[in-house]
């Protein structure tokens, strides 16, 4: 039975079936859930000893295993994005019908850097990330009816989510497997540093000592369907290039504002997971926007991110903080910025910092996921539980 | 899915880097920082925007995604910081955006060799009374696309510009091409983005051109008005 049938209404929820993932924390959802609880940081030191060009400082990053020495990037990604489907399909009574099925792979990188160091010709000519979805389609054994890839920087998951729910809207197809990741290497921690964009201490989003990001690693799969199914419900999703600038967001969250607008929303949501880099224009645009919407101090939805704690994980963030979301409405609580003590001053939105668990919500049935992304481009989700 | 749109389609040559500030530098930040995307694609809008309907939506179609600017990046000693921030293929609708004056929804796809092809469908699919008109672009290394990299680059930019028909409505004289799926099969057919460009070439194509078994491509109205 299809929602809109339940509800005689033409709005079609996109249920959030099932996930999985691994990232810093381990394998599973059970410890990436567990680390925000626990207030874990998993942040160590890269190993850079085998990388053609070094860092300037040794960055700390949370990677989520190590690769085996010699083994491609694409394959290493492939058998992670297979252990995180396998999670999934766990909680799942019946595998999704290949004839019904959608694909998508969101990353920034994918596999960059198997080649780009040494490039041949031919390797110039397609891009990192469809070999990755071809490697899983066949190793997974499924044959989507159809798939794509999706570069659209930090907000690439949640680029994802947008297409998926219009597939599923268009009633193209009846379930979209959505495959997030993205890896460390050389090339990204080096780019990062050169743009000193990178904390030299701890992640700490909205503090007002806050120096910058710790990037991450992480694969996702996530399962949506038209049918009703489980307790999630991807009520909204939207994107919004406000072009800005290449690598700041509007000050003032234009396009943040824009979205939640789209959503035509009159309650505050319950919980808010904010992309929240660490970096100081992130922040900044991020909490104008929240605060804008949503309120000032106490008035306004308690807002918490995840990145102190698996580190920015690029093209999978987005879906990391999905399963965040879904998480918080399933055990009726959420988690604090553990790095984060004291807020910017300047700051609006109503965080929950070390040491505020007295200040979690009561009741978690809805929640607003933020995204930011190189390129002027923002995005959100409203998750919800369902009502059954 | 049973959908078809009008469809306009504008390709642009340049070769980057150029000799001389382009005609809108005035108009933009700091120009001389533009990558060739960037670059190339504000130049085909200079070029195309009075035959362009206003978006509510721009798909970015990325064949080898931002490869090139990774590989200069890395021949920096990946080091250069204004290098790294042409490395995500979709910062390149940054300045076009800007340019244009314009805020909405900005999908960056990829699935090389299919990467135009696949766009067309999805924006083909995109389509409906919510979402009327819709660009699609894409800009090509011409050098990697076909021969091999040589300097100076050509470029190519595409300009798609996609407009809903209702089932009933009949204003395929206005549009040089039609863009129709018949049915539910959107698998593509058509092996490579290269035979699309190819086809787009011909003044006056005989036959249809085949995305898929049941997405199909035909000219209509007067390509020689159309400058490709």
């Amino acid at each position: 039975m299809r929602f809109y049938e339940i509800t005689g209404v033409d709005h079609i929820v996109t249920s959030i079936v099932s996930y999985g993932c691994i990232s810093s924390a381990g394998i599973g959802v059970k410890k990436y859930w567990n680390g925000l609880l626990n207030g874990q940081d998993h942040s160590r030191p890269v190993d850079f000893s085998d990388w053609p060009v070094k860092p300037t400082a040794t960055p700390f990053t949370c990677q989520a295993e190590n690769r085996p020495k010699g083994l491609p990037i694409q394959t290493h990604l492939v058998r992670q994005l297979l252990q995180a489907w396998e999670e999934a399909r766990a909680n799942v009574s019946q595998d999704p019908a290949h004839e019904d099925l959608g694909l998508i792979f969101a990353s920034t990188k994918g596999c960059i850097e198997d080649f780009i160091w040494n490039p041949q010709l031919s390797d110039l000519r397609l891009d990192p990330l469809t070999p990755i979805l071809k490697e899983f389609t066949e190793e997974a054994r499924i044959r989507p009816k159809r798939s794509l890839c999706v570069s659209n920087a930090c907000a690439s998951s949640h680029s994802a989510v947008y297409l998926a729910h219009r597939w599923l809207e268009k009633k193209s197809v009846e379930s979209v497997l959505i495959l997030a990741a993205d890896f460390l290497g050389p090339f990204v921690v080096n780019g990062f540093q050169s743009l000193k964009a990178l904390s030299s201490t701890k992640n700490r989003p909205f503090s007002k000592d806050r120096d910058g990001l710790q990037l991450g690693e992480a694969a996702v799969a996530i399962l949506l369907s038209r049918k009703l199914s489980g307790r999630f419900l991807l009520k909204n999703a939207d994107l919004f290039n406000e072009g800005h600038g290449l690598t700041r967001p509007d000050p003032n969250g234009q396009g943040l504002n824009e979205i939640y607008r789209s959503f035509g929303r009159t309650e505050s949501p319950h919980l808010v997971i904010a992309h929240g880099t660490g970096t100081v224009h992130n922040d900044l645009a991020e909490d104008c926007a929240i605060a804008t919407a949503f309120g000032s101090g106490k008035q306004g939805p308690p807002v918490t991110n995840t990145k102190w704690s698996i580190g920015h994980t690029l093209g999978a963030s987005g879906a990391m903080d999905l399963i965040a979301a879904c998480e918080s409405i399933k055990n009726q609580t959420c988690f604090e910025m553990a790095n984060t003590s004291e807020i910017d001053p300047g700051f609006r939105a109503n965080y929950l910092t070390k040491n505020s668990k007295g200040f979690f919500p009561k009741r978690i049935r809805s929640v607003i996921v933020n995204s930011l992304g190189f390129g002027g481009i923002t995005g959100a989700l409203e998750i919800v539980e369902s009502d059954r | 899915m049973k959908q078809k749109c009008g469809l306009k389609y504008f390709r642009h040559t340049y070769s980057f880097p150029g000799n001389s500030p382009p005609a809108w530098a005035e108009k933009t930040d700091r120009w001389h920082q533009l990558d060739a995307y960037s670059f190339g694609m504000i130049d085909a809008y200079v070029r195309f925007q009075d035959r362009l309907e206003t978006p509510e939506l721009i798909l970015l179609a990325s064949p080898s995604a931002s490869n090139d600017a990774d590989r200069q990046f890395v021949l920096s000693k990946a080091k250069s910081p204004t290098k790294m921030v042409h490395t995500l293929p979709n910062v390149r609708s940054s300045s076009l955006v800007k340019f244009m004056g314009w805020g909405g929804p900005v999908l960056c796809l990829q699935k090389d060799p299919q990467t135009l092809l696949t766009a067309l469908v999805e924006g083909l699919d995109f389509l409906d009374p919510s979402c009327r008109n819709l660009m699609i672009w894409g800009v090509v290394n011409g050098a990697i696309f076909q021969e091999g990299l040589e300097e100076p680059c050509p470029f190519e930019t595409h300009v798609f510009s996609l407009t809903y028909l209702a089932p009933e409505e009949n204003r395929h004289g206005i549009f040089p091409y039609l863009l129709e799926c018949t049915g539910d099969d959107l698998s593509l057919t058509c092996p490579k983005d290269q035979l699309l460009i190819d086809w787009l070439s011909k003044a006056s194509p005989q036959e249809d051109f085949a995305i898929s078994s049941q997405v199909i491509l035909s000219a209509h109205g007067s390509l020689g008005e159309i400058p490709c």
